[in-house]
């Protein structure tokens, strides 16, 4: 089945191609251009760690969803990294906390690449031995990360904020809970999460959608099948713990300061959230300007939302020699807002530099192609972006604002020893 | 394939020593103007002309307060309009540009005040009495040297410059991009200002505009701009040099990390203006294919992270990677085993194949990215302006005796190496 959605404002479209597994696949044409991006993705990431499935409950360890990405570009008949090479494409991947992607980009051998793509995400292999070497990699992927300061401040900021979800455990897990993993635990997790109607295709580029359709229906087993679902303890809004600080050495302390705010946000109000962090902390607002002439930021200093399942979580991050102060200073800037209101001037400022953005935003493959796949895990269309920028007030902003409170919040630090 | 479109370019002289070049792509909707002023590196320079950009950046005399200055560019829908200071080879570069939407993707017209921005920032910088303003230069100065101190917190590139910066002792290259923070300090509001006069009288000025159409109006005003401070004279950028190496220099360092950073700097003793390097260095260490990925890290699993870098004005070659303390000496012996086997023809001509396939892709990519095109041109001031389709014909035409000829030149000079404290 095939949707259009159009733009006249944008004047331009894509298409959504439902296959009969349950499989959505988002083809946005750009005439023109040479660059090809594509991203095969399942909406399983280092969240879900607990599912039911076929009515059983499961645990599995931490870590086990980036072990599986690190996996698949084994195939029985070689390397994904080696078959992509030959055709002069870059390919990676990717896990985050509630996705796992594998990409492609290229200028030239587009359907060669898609169905490389498609078939090694398709085709699971997994053996004790490349199992146990894997295992001595990703360990020293995780030492690497353990001695990033801008990596601890912002998971131990995760780990302040959340009791419960598992958004508190690092991504790639730890040595020992990837010790745990064997290559049947990683064909069970494939089955229950890397099938289709679990997945999403997304392709920017100036291509033929009907050739594109011929090769995913040629590849892509027909069969809708059942999906595990990830399930997560209650998590209250009130912080875990009020900061955690760790010793790093490191030039200048790093700092991370996280709202827990209400889950399954709507695109209006994650919009709204972005355009209230720039009123409150960006660099054309008072505040910046205060706190950067009191030397407590640097040009480093700003705040961001994500959101996902279970979880929906604004972070500003920065780097400085005060982060009690500047903490203290947000929320006095909170308070001085709620009670005279946002300027005018500023934020209409910042509502064109966001439409402006999100302009350029659709000029390259690269852009569109992750603003699909961001909006489409929660059945939104990036043309909605723009025509929500139009319609927000500063009415949405105090709204916003509300959310932003002391109690759900949470300072985690990185300092040298006194 | 449809639409594919070949990059069309065109190089004016507007006066002594300012070029523009032109360089049409259809199917962008935003207009793109750098401003490169190339002038010889030098030591104090790097330290002069960053804190310069950052000043010049941050305010000018229509904008006198950041926060103006950074609304006014919100308020344009988002305009990139940005200076900052860079070293390319033994070559200082001094970079001002914007980005804007063109007319008829808004309903009002931005190009006229973007472009009078960008001369703005160029030629009516917030100087009294010919000084930058003292308040302006101690906040920029401290964010400078805030972020030159902040390098530490990364120790992967941490450890590439600790690297250079003993392999190029003694030369301008081994500095940061961001100048020494002793001379940094040093710096006054007079002495910056004589430094921006000095730029805009002797550096070699190429204005780099990147869009669908031209139609030569911030040439009129630039070269009405600049003439009071331009004369007939040899403008010519510096030729940059590789480094003759005397002998393998190892030097170390420790930190509190559990990652030991191993860096490898190996020099070819000539910078060798041919694709043949590209190739060498991407077999080397760039792609999943590499030796350094495929060998060192996957095969005998001896780094998280192997990787090649190459720096082609300077000819040299930079390898890093995060390894076990327990297994440096032996990463090091098989990057140097790796290198080898490539000088030794240990080569298939298939791995040739798909070296050159990914840069093609990765040149031919550039052509979708603005700012990736500005800088790719920028960088190469010094060599003949060659067409994307011209530089993929030379990535075509390299053999497998070219790549092991290259491979036969590069030395290795120097070895840092960033070592966990015992505990």
């Amino acid at each position: 089945m095939k949707t259009v959605i159009k733009d006249n404002l944008l004047n331009k479209e894509y298409t959504i191609y439902t296959h009969s597994s349950g499989l959505k696949v988002y083809m946005f044409k750009m005439p023109g251009f040479s660059t090809y991006k594509a991203t095969f993705g399942t909406n399983y990431g280092s969240i879900d760690n607990e599912y039911i499935y076929n009515g059983q409950k499961i645990t599995v360890p931490a870590g086990i969803a980036h072990f599986l990405e690190h996996k698949m570009f084994e195939c029985s008949d070689g390397d994904a990294f080696m078959k992509f090479a030959k055709t002069g494409a870059y390919s990676n991947a990717y896990t985050s906390f509630d996705k796992t992607c594998y990409i492609f980009s290229c200028s030239n051998n587009f359907y060669e690449n898609l169905k490389i793509l498609l078939e090694f995400v398709s085709e699971p292999y997994f053996t004790k031995e490349t199992v146990d070497k894997e295992q001595g990699i990703i360990g020293q992927e995780i030492t690497m990360y353990d001695d990033m300061p801008s990596w601890r401040v912002f998971h131990n900021l995760l780990v302040a904020l959340y009791k419960n979800h598992p958004i508190n455990i690092d991504i790639p897990g730890t040595k020992d809970t990837i010790a745990q993993i064997t290559p049947e635990l990683l064909y069970s997790l494939y089955n229950t999460f890397y099938t289709p109607s679990n997945m999403f295709l997304t392709l920017t580029g100036d291509f033929d959608e009907d050739k594109v359709i011929e090769i995913v229906n040629s590849i892509i087993e027909k069969e809708e099948k059942p999906k595990g679902k990830a399930i997560f303890k209650e998590e209250e809004l009130k912080a875990n713990k009020p900061r955690i600080t760790q010793i790093m050495q490191v030039a200048k302390p790093l700092y991370a300061l996280g709202f827990k705010l209400p889950q399954a946000p709507t695109l209006k109000e994650v919009l709204s959230m972005e355009l209230l962090l720039k009123v409150i902390l960006g660099d054309a607002s008072p505040l910046y300007k205060r706190l950067l002439e009191k030397e407590l930021i640097d040009d480093s200093f700003e705040g961001d939302m994500m959101y996902g399942r279970g979880y929906t979580t604004v972070v500003i991050e920065g780097s400085g020699f005060d982060p009690d102060t500047v903490k203290d200073e947000i929320f006095a800037e909170i308070e001085n807002i709620k009670q005279n209101g946002i300027d005018e001037k500023l934020f209409l400022g910042i509502k064109k530099d966001a439409i402006g953005s999100t302009y350029r935003d659709f000029n390259s493959p690269g852009s569109v192609n992750n603003m699909l796949l961001e909006l489409a895990l929660k059945n939104e269309e990036p043309f909605t972006i723009l025509k929500t920028y139009k319609e927000i007030t500063t009415k949405d902003l105090m709204q916003s604002l509300e959310l932003l409170k002391q109690e759900n919040s949470a300072l985690s630090i990185v300092k040298s020893e006194e | 394939m449809s639409g594919r479109q070949k990059t069309l370019i065109n190089l004016q002289n507007l006066t002594h020593g300012v070029d523009r070049l032109f360089i049409e792509n259809p199917r962008f909707t935003t207009t793109l103007i750098s401003v490169n002023f190339y002038m010889p590196l030098t030591k104090r320079g790097l330290a002069a002309y960053s804190l310069l950009t950052s000043l010049m950046a941050a305010s000018c005399k229509k904008y006198p307060d950041f926060s103006s200055l950074n609304l006014r560019q919100k308020e344009l829908y988002s305009i990139d309009l940005n200076a900052m200071a860079d070293k390319t080879g033994d070559i200082q570069m001094v970079k001002f540009y914007t980005s804007y939407l063109n007319d008829g993707i808004l309903e009002e017209s931005i190009e006229k005040e973007c472009n009078d921005l960008l001369l703005e920032l160029i030629f009516n910088p917030l100087v009294e009495n010919g000084e930058f303003l003292s308040s302006e230069i101690v906040r920029e100065k401290r964010l400078i040297l805030e972020k030159i101190k902040s390098l530490y917190n990364e120790k992967r590139s941490y450890s590439v410059s600790k690297l250079v910066e003993k392999m190029f002792e003694n030369t301008p290259y081994a500095t940061l991009g961001y100048g020494e923070s002793s001379d940094l300090e040093g710096l006054s509001g007079k002495e910056l200002y004589d430094a921006y006069i000095y730029m805009l009288k002797n550096a070699y000025i190429r204005i780099q505009v990147i869009a669908k159409e031209y139609n030569g109006g911030f040439d009129k005003a630039f070269t009405k701009a600049i003439a009071p401070f331009r004369e007939e004279k040899n403008y010519i950028p510096p030729k940059s040099k590789a480094k003759i190496s005397s002998g393998v220099l190892e030097f170390s360092e420790k930190s509190q990390i559990n990652q030991a950073k191993l860096c490898l700097g190996f020099t070819a003793e000539e910078v060798i203006d041919s694709m043949a390097v590209n190739v060498f260095a991407d077999i080397f260490g760039g792609g999943p294919y590499s030796y350094l990925f495929s060998n060192v890290r996957e095969k005998l699993s001896l780094c998280y992270y192997c990787a090649a870098r190459l720096q082609k004005k300077k000819g040299l070659i930079i390898v890093d990677s995060g390894v076990e303390k327990e297994n440096i000496e032996k990463a090091k012996n098989q990057i140097l085993i790796e290198k080898d086997k490539i000088a030794n023809g240990e080569i298939s001509d298939e791995l040739i194949e798909t070296s050159k396939k990914t840069l093609l892709e990765s040149l031919k990519s550039r052509s979708d990215n603005d700012l990736s095109l500005d800088g790719w041109y920028a960088a190469r001031v010094d060599d003949d302006i060659k067409s994307i389709e011209k530089i993929e014909k030379e990535i075509a035409a390299v053999t497998k005796e070219d790549v092991i000829n290259v491979a036969k030149k590069f030395k290795l000079d120097t070895v840092f190496t960033l070592m966990p404290e015992e505990n």
